[in-house]
């Protein structure tokens, strides 16, 4: 069974009635496995939330599938297994955090002595302990957005869809987002979260998907998708012979390499195997330990998530 | 059922801390006082002025709240987003629409009583009695304000809040001037425009709510008088509230 599968997904969107269509998501398809975490990224305007949607039958798809459970998305059973915190929320400021939680825990057909202590137990859990009876309007924009996460949590759900869920947080509610996350998933729930930040994406998640303008540029578990080869080596040593020039670097340096007086940076050609780049490295810091410096550190650098992002990102972009 | 209960409470709840109803009803009780003096300057006519523009006052005022409830709470729930967070709970798009309707009838049923006991408490400092005539034209009041509402709700589950509003007070308008309308189309010569003139009248007959004059002027009201016009009620509400169910069921939340 698959917590989420997505097949061809398309949607169109018409601005006015007078507007063409225009495809905003493309034949799209993935799956989310049972107890993963799930980083669905993708910058503004990528369809992310479109396919968010989708799964919650807010909209409707103009093609393909979306299935929650095996079980076609917006049923009522897979509603009730689903958890939902939308993007920037916006809920009935007029309602104390208790009377909002009590609104959605009786649309899931809680109630009685059962919701009240759950109520207690999740504003506990996203740090909002004592703020029961405080009215929503009093709010900040991150307490806001943890009281949306208790409702989200609140009845126990198979599967969490968080659309931003980091969005107006500092970074301790960050982390505290994080960690809720992680408890999710230590207790067999599944979590399929949108975001832009890439950090929190590296921190938690077992497998990311990659959208942008629409299309699906990758989907994988993080190891599979960043490069375990190094992108760049810093080198840090003490000189005694400060001028570097007079160095004789010739057969060690490229172009794109930075050399200062103390510090140099060796990037990995686009065509260079990372066999010939060590060979490289070494000879540096072979010549290096020769005229008498002292090696201070070596670090090899590999790529990020953000330089995944960018590279493919940037490259749909140069494409279109 | 229980979630319509509970969408229907939240959106009477929403409508308890809306400044602009607090406002609007604050000036409708001012009107009802104000008719107090009105009737002092009418000759021996004191209490029928009271009464008469006492109804009017609760007839608009009804009406105001039916048109902004109704072209608003949807879109307000649509514009914030907060229909997001209900959409995903295992909750049918029906339930929604009837949960808002049923709402907004909670709200304009106790607007009506309320200003109703304002109404009755003002014609009391002037003939120490609570006149029972008057609630058949009140209840046939409350009818027509469902119609106003459901066309209300109609309208804004496909249009903006401006467009329903114009919409919704035009469909009154109509219908408050249907029986002219309906006696124009029969002295019209062309046959297009009588067709179209008594099918309006027979459509949105809001005149047959109007039972003010009657009940002022202690006319005879009849049981059809009342009946009829329910049952009217009931009708219309119950067609136009399927037509928002399916439009509403089919429509995409950006």
């Amino acid at each position: 069974m698959k917590a989420i599968e997505v097949k061809q997904l398309t949607k169109y969107y018409r601005q006015h009635f007078w507007t063409p269509r225009r495809k905003v998501l493309k034949e799209v398809s993935f799956e989310v496995l049972p107890g993963e975490v799930f980083g669905f990224l993708g910058p503004n305007g990528s369809g992310k939330s479109t396919t968010i949607k989708i799964l919650l039958e807010i909209i409707f798809p103009s093609a393909g599938a979306a299935l929650v459970f095996d079980k076609p998305a917006g049923s009522r059973e897979v509603k009730s297994r689903i958890g939902f915190l939308p993007e920037n929320p916006y809920f009935y400021d007029y309602l104390t955090a208790r009377e909002f939680l009590e609104f959605h825990g009786s649309l899931m057909g809680m109630g009685g002595r059962n919701l009240k202590s759950r109520i207690f137990e999740v504003l506990e859990k996203v740090g909002m302990k004592g703020t029961e009876n405080s009215r929503l309007r009093t709010f900040s924009k991150g307490m806001v957005q943890r009281v949306g996460l208790a409702q989200a949590i609140l009845h126990d759900p198979d599967l969490i869809i968080l659309d931003e869920p980091m969005t107006g947080l500092d970074p301790l509610g960050r982390k505290e987002v994080r960690d809720i996350m992680l408890d999710l998933k230590a207790n067999g729930k599944t979590v399929f979260f949108s975001t832009h930040i890439l950090g929190d994406v590296e921190a938690i998640c077992d497998r990311i998907a990659i959208l942008n303008k629409g299309e699906l540029l990758s989907c994988g578990p993080l190891e599979t998708l960043i490069s375990a080869e190094s992108k760049y080596v810093d080198i840090l040593w003490d000189n005694p012979i400060r001028d570097v020039k007079a160095w004789d670097l010739q057969d060690i340096l490229e172009l794109y390499d930075q050399v200062e007086t103390t510090y140099m940076k060796l990037l990995r050609g686009e065509e260079e195997t990372q066999s010939d780049f060590d060979g490289r490295v070494n000879k540096l810091v072979k010549s290096c330990l020769d005229r008498g410096g002292r090696i201070q550190s070596v670090s090899r650098k590999k790529e990020s998530l953000e330089d995944v992002f960018v590279r493919q990102v940037g490259v749909l972009d140069t494409r279109i | 059922m229980s979630r319509i209960y509970i969408l229907a409470k939240n959106t009477f709840n929403e409508a308890r801390h809306n400044k602009v109803l607090h406002l609007a009803g604050g000036f409708a009780a001012v009107l009802i006082v104000f008719s107090l003096f009105m009737g002092e300057v009418s000759l021996y006519q004191n209490i029928k002025v009271v009464k008469d523009i006492g109804m009017a006052t609760i007839s608009l005022f009804g009406v105001f709240v039916a048109i902004y409830m109704g072209v608003n709470l949807l879109y307000k729930e649509l514009e914030l987003r907060t229909i997001y967070t209900i959409v995903s709970k295992p909750v049918d798009r029906f339930e929604i629409i009837l949960g808002k309707y049923l709402g907004i009838v909670l709200v304009l049923t106790v607007n009506l009583v309320l200003m109703t006991a304002f109404l009755y408490l003002t014609c009391f400092v002037i003939e120490f009695r609570f006149d029972l005539e008057l609630i058949p034209a009140l209840v046939l009041i409350l009818f027509e304000l469902f119609i106003v509402a459901v066309f209300a709700v109609f309208f804004s589950s496909f249009s903006s809040p401006f467009l329903s509003g114009l919409f919704t007070t035009g469909v009154f308008m109509v219908g408050r001037v249907s029986n002219e309308l309906g006696l124009f189309g029969e002295r019209s010569r062309n046959e297009l425009f009588k067709i179209f003139a008594t099918s309006v009248q027979k459509i949105f007959d809001l005149e047959a709510f109007n039972l003010r004059t009657e009940v002022v002027h202690q006319l005879p009201v009849y049981a059809s008088d009342v009946y009829y016009p329910i049952l009217y009620s009931t009708f219309l509400v119950a067609i136009f509230l399927t037509f928002s169910i399916v439009i509403f069921a089919k429509r995409d939340f950006k």
